[in-house]
């Protein structure tokens, strides 16, 4: 007596429990994997709610209904429904999920969301059943197009063992139906027999030896298997042609890292967080007059750990030489136009410095050839790729057109007031200064006295600073002796160790492990150059190395970078990167490859090679056993089968006539081979042969096949003539 | 339904490869792969599936126009694989069946044992068939994909032959011998003696019924008479190449080939000895149903490939006929030639002649029954016209 499961399994005279059970967990899977990718578990489960209950009554009605008519309508059904999640995924999105749990690069994944749930409702016939993994196909599709929920593969794989058994399990409905209208079981006198029974007879008949459901199962876990050896080294070999289109990443409602360990928009960017892995993943589009170093973020607090804006608290006594009042931020500036430090006439820089000192000086914005004053005709075309309060910003203050929403800082940083996608014209002009120079706000040198302050930072820091000040020279010489000491002193590495909490970062990395990436450094130069008075900023942003394509650079995920801006009068913001010029770790380079991925690339190499060279040793091994090995009876028989496939296949060829399925050898040569043939009679001894090594007495022996083979192989027979 | 979805299938695959390698997306690598693994599995088992196969066709020699046909199809493999279901579509003369075959009994075909497949259709058209393609369609395990390749088997032979296809034919007391005979001898005495009464079938004159029985039975009864023992009658069918017309389901010469089998039929029946000039070379004395058997093999085999015109035909049967002996031209082309050979036979037989009337039917240049059987009539024959356009 079968179990009730294994009569479900096997019945494939009509869809049963087993299929819904298989498309209720595809479909669940595909939602499941859409709630993560938005970071929603919330949108996970309803998802796996709703498909339970819908799938549930579809199961009903299809257990119910006998009416054809009825259950015909599904398709027309599932369009409309499918129809309908397209126009009404916005409100029940909006009545079911807290705001924006779908970022707007997601939405066709809503859709997909609810055409599955609403999808599971009709699915009364196999047609419907099979259109089901559509939506989840392409649900799958756009997780992993987003890449923000990185597990989707394995579940991916489980519906595409859901998907290969129902869709066996459908074929085998289909032929079963071809058995019954072919009129089989009319001409075996069965039409008595139940669409269960049918099935039973087609499984012990005609169909025994069929290739059916479980041999689904089996290739399906191996497709699994060889996708997950073979995708990586696929994704590798397409390394050189792959990443040509920069997606938009959305922004989720639940994401909290950015680069660098810096949350994006935040108030406040932690140093020494230990290793760092960045992502070539494309957030802006950037063309016009481009440069190097694009500045997000600008932070004049230090802390030990931290940095902090906090641009409009008064922290610093200074203020007071400044005429500001303490007791509260003043009110939010208009960018200060003072930041243009140029000669309107001359288009000169004004002050001491000479073009003879600024050449010594890096400008790492500035091509080869151009003067600092060229920065007024520049303009930068910015697009953003990801949602964001981001606004990469070049050099000098900038004057921004085409903005829509925009706050000002007044460290000449704008930020967009919202999180979105945005497109935006940042143009670089010079701004007359003003005539009056009893005018100069004091706001101005308020900002700079809050970029003097070195707050609580280590000691030896504050020394080292010193000390490099008084070696000699101007502003700009002593600026580059701090960033040179800097550069030689620690190491660049991005595997670094996490900074010991009870530590100041800097020092640490500057005294003690002489290692660390992009923040260290910078946060170390911008202390050292306040210790020497020069106001210093910590600055964030992207530092695109990569040359243009078409005149657009695309500023990378791994292109995120830190760096320190130090005030000069007359000239203004000068960046210093001190990560320039120091050692590189191996392995520990901005835009080197993780070790992990890298050791996996290398082991799944490693394994595959070892598997050709063990599975080339088994071949040879297998290949000499075979050959030398004594044939065993039953191998000799299948042999002579061959080879009186091959006696007749010659004769076939010669002739013209295949042998009938009811003729034996020696009718079959009687019918063909007419005595005027030179050949009969080696014919015919070689058919008696076959017959007598067939059906005689004697044990078939290797030797006797042997010259068997032989006589076949060396028989030629004119087939012109015959 | 499934050869879409296999067809939606590889194009999605490739179009996430492609999406894979331009975005860089890891999940995407793998999801194309396992795709696109899947696709070429499929494509590889169904490619396989269908190859090295050994085929032998078992068909009925003869059978009846309309009659459902079961052809046995034996496959199996010379390969040592397991395959997934196989179907078949033999390669069918396209006259022989005018509604499609049944699908054919999906089959899984094995190493070392023959497998039986099977498939039934229709026969449409009367005539000698003969085929020998097979197209065997292999679908892998999820039916995916189909991969369908041509395998040539014995020649297969099959002869259709034709139907009874009833005929009302109303002839006055005058036609002479044969079936007619019955109906002279309805106004007495014709040498004609009634036979009995049965029941009423499809096709009997409404002038024999048997009142009195038929209110006693309550069923409708026919008189039967039997012809006399020198009962004789010869059929010339027009068999002229190019003289088989289109009708609206059956050509003419399929119509005469029903209508003079009914009509043979009805007349062995009665004991009336019927022949086919020149289309046996001899006849010999028979048994009622092995003569019916060998009418219809003849009349199954019957094409309109003759030079000879009907008038011509008509001239030379005359000749293998005894006096008084009734013959049935059966024509549906005018042929000038017959209304001479009627002339010249009518003072030893009776000619009865069918004129087919498929004006309605045919587009080419054609001469109405009306107009040919007026010719005939006048040449001294009994003229009867029929409606082709029904066939």
């Amino acid at each position: 007596m079968k179990s009730w499961w294994t009569r479900w399994w096997l019945d494939s005279s009509s869809s049963n429990f087993v299929d819904y059970l298989l498309s209720w967990l595809g479909s669940c899977l595909a939602v499941i994997s859409c709630g993560q990718a938005v970071g929603s578990n919330l949108v996970s489960w309803v998802g796996v709610l709703f498909c339970t209950i819908a799938m549930l009554l579809s199961f009903l009605v299809r257990s119910v209904v006998r009416s054809q008519k009825i259950l015909a309508a599904d398709g027309i059904l599932y369009s409309l429904v499918s129809w309908a999640a397209f126009l009404v995924a916005r409100p029940i999105n909006a009545a079911v999920f807290p705001p924006d749990t779908f970022p707007i690069e997601l939405a066709p994944s809503s859709w997909l969301f609810w055409m599955t749930i609403l999808g599971c409702l009709f699915l009364w016939r196999d047609g419907t059943l099979l259109f089901q993994s559509i939506p989840a196909l392409a649900m799958f599709g756009f997780v992993g197009c987003y890449d923000t929920f990185r597990p989707v593969v394995f579940l991916f794989f489980i519906f595409l063992i859901c998907f290969a058994l129902i869709f066996a399990r459908a074929h085998a409905r289909d032929m079963q139906k071809r058995a019954v209208e072919s009129g089989y079981f009319v001409q075996v006198q069965q039409i008595h027999l139940s669409g269960e029974e049918q099935a039973e007879m087609l499984r012990k008949g005609p169909w025994r030896w069929a290739a059916g459901a479980e041999w689904a199962l089996g290739s399906a876990l191996v497709i699994v298997i060889l996708s997950l050896a073979g995708a990586p080294v696929i994704q590798a070999t397409a390394k050189p042609i792959s990443g040509v289109i920069a997606l938009r990443s959305p922004r989720l409602r639940n994401a909290t890292t950015g680069a660098l360990g810096t949350p994006q928009n935040s108030e406040r960017a932690n140093v020494g967080n230990g290793p760092v892995r960045l992502r070539a993943i494309p957030q802006f589009e950037v063309s016009g007059d481009t440069g190097m170093y694009y500045r997000t973020n600008a932070y004049a607090d230090w802390d030990g750990r931290t940095w902090r804006k906090n641009w409009f608290q008064d922290t610093n006594p200074n203020t007071k030489a400044t005429g500001m009042t303490p007791s509260g931020p003043p009110a939010r500036p208009r960018i200060p136009n003072e930041y243009t430090k140029f000669n309107a006439q001359t288009l000169k820089p004004e002050g001491d410095l000479g073009t003879e000192e600024l050449s010594k000086v890096r400008f790492p914005n500035l091509k080869d050839g151009e003067f600092l004053d060229e920065f007024r005709s520049k303009s930068l075309n910015i697009r953003s790729l990801v949602i964001t309060d981001e606004l990469p910003q070049l050099g000098n203050a900038p004057i921004m057109t085409s903005v829509r929403t925009f706050s000002t800082d007044p460290a000449g940083v704008i930020n967009l007031a919202n999180s979105e996608l945005y497109s935006a014209v940042i143009q670089y002009d010079v701004v007359p200064r003003p005539t009056n120079k009893s005018e100069t706000p004091k706001f101005v040198n308020w900002v700079l006295s809050k970029c003097l302050v070195t707050g609580s930072s280590d000691s030896r820091t504050k020394a080292l600073g010193l000390q490099l000040k008084e070696e000699g020279g101007s502003p700009l010489e002593v600026a580059e002796r701090i960033r040179s000491r800097v550069s030689q002193e620690i190491v660049y590495n991005t595997n670094v160790e996490r900074t010991p909490s009870d530590v100041d970062a800097a020092a640490y990395a500057m005294f003690t492990s002489h290692e660390g990436y992009c923040d260290v450094f910078a946060t170390n130069m911008v202390l050292m150059a306040r210790a020497a008075g020069i106001p210093a900023r910590y600055c964030v942003g992207y530092l695109c190395e990569s040359e243009s394509v078409r005149g657009v650079q695309t500023l990378m995920e791994n292109d995120r970078h830190a760096w320190a801006e130090l005030y000069f009068s007359n000239i203004g913001w000068v960046v210093f990167d001190a990560t320039a010029g120091a050692r590189t770790k191996e392995g520990g380079g901005r835009k080197d490859v993780p070790k992990d991925f890298k050791d996996y690339i290398k082991s799944i190499g490693i394994l595959l090679n070892v598997l050709i060279v063990l599975f080339s040793a088994f071949a040879v091994v297998l290949y000499f056993r075979l050959k030398n090995a004594p044939r065993s009876a039953e191998a000799l028989k299948s042999d002579l089968a061959k080879l009186y496939i091959r006696y007749c296949e010659k004769i076939r060829k010669a002739t013209g006539k295949r042998r009938l399925l009811h003729e034996s050898n020696s009718d079959y040569l009687n019918r063909v081979v007419s005595e005027e043939m030179p050949e009969a009679g080696e014919l015919r001894e070689i058919g008696s042969e076959f017959d007598r090594l067939f059906f005689g007495p004697d044990a078939i022996n290797g030797d006797t096949l042997k010259g068997l083979e032989q006589r076949v192989d060396t028989l030629r027979i004119d087939s012109k003539r015959n | 339904m499934r050869r879409v979805a296999g067809t939606a299938l590889s194009v999605a695959s490739l179009f996430l490869g492609m999406v894979a390698i331009l975005i860089n997306s890891p999940a995407l690598f793998y999801m194309s792969f396992a795709l696109i693994s899947t696709i070429v599995a499929c494509n590889i088992q169904s490619w396989l599936a269908a190859r090295a196969l050994r085929i032998e066709r078992v068909a009925p020699k003869s059978v009846h126009v309309g009659e459902l046909i079961t052809i046995e199809i034996i496959l199996w493999s010379d390969r040592k694989i397991k395959r997934p279901l196989v179907t078949l579509t033999d390669d069918l003369p396209r006259a022989l069946s005018g509604v499609p075959a049944t699908p054919s009994l999906p089959v899984a075909p094995a190493y070392d044992l023959p497998v039986r497949t099977m498939y039934q259709f229709r026969a449409t058209k009367r005539g000698n068939f003969r085929w020998k393609n097979v197209h065997i369609t292999a679908t892998d395990a999820l039916g995916l994909t189909t991969k369908t390749v041509q395998y040539l088997t014995e020649p297969t032979e099959i002869l259709v032959v034709p139907t009874p296809i009833p005929i009302n034919l109303d002839l006055p007391s005058s036609a002479g011998w044969g079936i007619n005979e019955a109906i002279s001898g309805l106004s007495a005495g014709a040498g004609i003696e009634p036979r009995g009464i049965r029941e009423f079938a499809h096709g009997d004159s409404l002038r024999h019924v048997h009142w009195r029985s038929s209110a006693k039975t309550g069923v409708l009864q026919v008189r039967e008479f039997q012809a006399g023992s020198q009962g004789a009658a010869a059929f010339v069918i027009q068999r002229t190449q190019g003289s088989d017309l289109d009708g609206n389901s059956m050509s003419s010469l399929d119509l005469m080939c029903g209508h003079a089998l009914f009509m043979a039929e009805q007349m062995l029946r009665q004991g009336i000895q019927v022949t086919f000039p020149l289309l046996e070379p001899e006849h010999q004395v028979r048994g009622e149903a092995e003569r019916r058997e060998e009418i219809e093999l003849m009349l199954g085999q019957l094409m309109a490939e003759g030079v000879d015109s009907l008038g011509s035909d008509l001239v030379s049967a005359a000749t293998e006929l005894g006096t008084g002996s009734s013959i049935y031209v059966l024509t549906a082309v005018h042929d000038e030639a017959v209304v001479g050979a009627i002339s010249q036979l009518r003072s030893n037989h009776h000619v009865i002649v069918l004129a087919y009337d498929f004006a309605s039917t045919t587009r080419r240049a054609y001469v109405g029954a009306s107009t040919m059987s007026e010719a005939y009539r006048q040449a001294g024959a009994t003229v009867v016209v029929v409606d082709g356009g029904r066939g």
